[in-house]
């Protein structure tokens, strides 16, 4: 299977989203309920799960997509989260 | 689907490469996930600041029900589009990482560090070993 650099892709971005809409402050409107949801529709944690599965178990790869989803998404909301902060 | 001349560079070209039918699949399925997602997100009390019970909640049913739809899947002959629209969409939509993501930084600012620690664990652990129950599960379903 390749890596599955796509989810994380979206993964990343939503994260980094989804920290600078809130980092912003802003109130709870329509809008921000509409972005926020829809990063939260953008991204997937399922697909992470099951892409990390099916790169083998006790793989190199498996464990890379698992930490550079994890360490990637968190850094990327704290990113975002300070840059509107 | 048929190839365009290569010589054509405009951006229409660019339109006649996408795949139009899985897009509305994966947008449809999209569509009910998020709405189910927030559903639950409403249903599960999860008051300012407290543990992300709700987040939780969908990340491992969802990862769950992936499991499940796969190994069925791969016992009946189901398309594509099924796929996109379910796992994809469906599943992909329900399941949120970013909210994960900025969830942990939330807790962790917080100075709950237990809390972001177990909930990531919890989250992931919970999330790799759903995926292969609901697996298993699916591959024993006649």
């Amino acid at each position: 299977m390749d890596f599955p650099t796509g989810t994380l892709i979206v993964n990343l971005f939503g994260a980094l989203g989804l920290g600078l809409l809130v980092g912003a402050g802003t109130p709870q409107s329509t809008l921000t309920l509409t972005v926020a949801g829809f990063l939260s529709g953008f991204t997937t944690f399922s697909t992470w799960m099951i892409e990390t599965i099916r790169l083998g178990p006790r793989s190199l790869r498996a464990l890379l997509n698992l930490t550079l989803s994890l360490v990637g998404g968190v850094a990327a909301a704290a990113i975002g989260f300070t840059l509107t902060n | 689907m048929a190839p365009s001349p290569p010589s054509s560079r405009s951006s229409a070209s660019v339109f006649r490469h996408i795949d139009w039918a899985a897009l509305g699949a994966v947008a449809g399925g999209g569509l009910i996930g998020s709405a189910a997602r927030t559903g639950v997100t409403m249903w599960v009390p999860t008051p300012q600041g407290s543990f992300p019970t709700a987040v939780l909640v969908v990340n491992l049913t969802g990862s769950f029900l992936l499991g499940l739809y796969v190994a069925r899947r791969e016992r009946a002959i189901t398309g594509r589009r099924s796929l996109q629209f379910w796992a994809i969409g469906v599943l992909g939509s329900f399941t949120t990482f970013s909210a994960f993501g900025f969830d942990v930084v939330r807790l962790t600012t917080a100075g709950r560090l237990l809390a972001a620690g177990s909930y990531v664990a919890v989250s992931v652990l919970g999330g790799l070993a759903l995926v292969l129950a609901g697996s298993r599960i699916g591959a024993a379903i006649k």
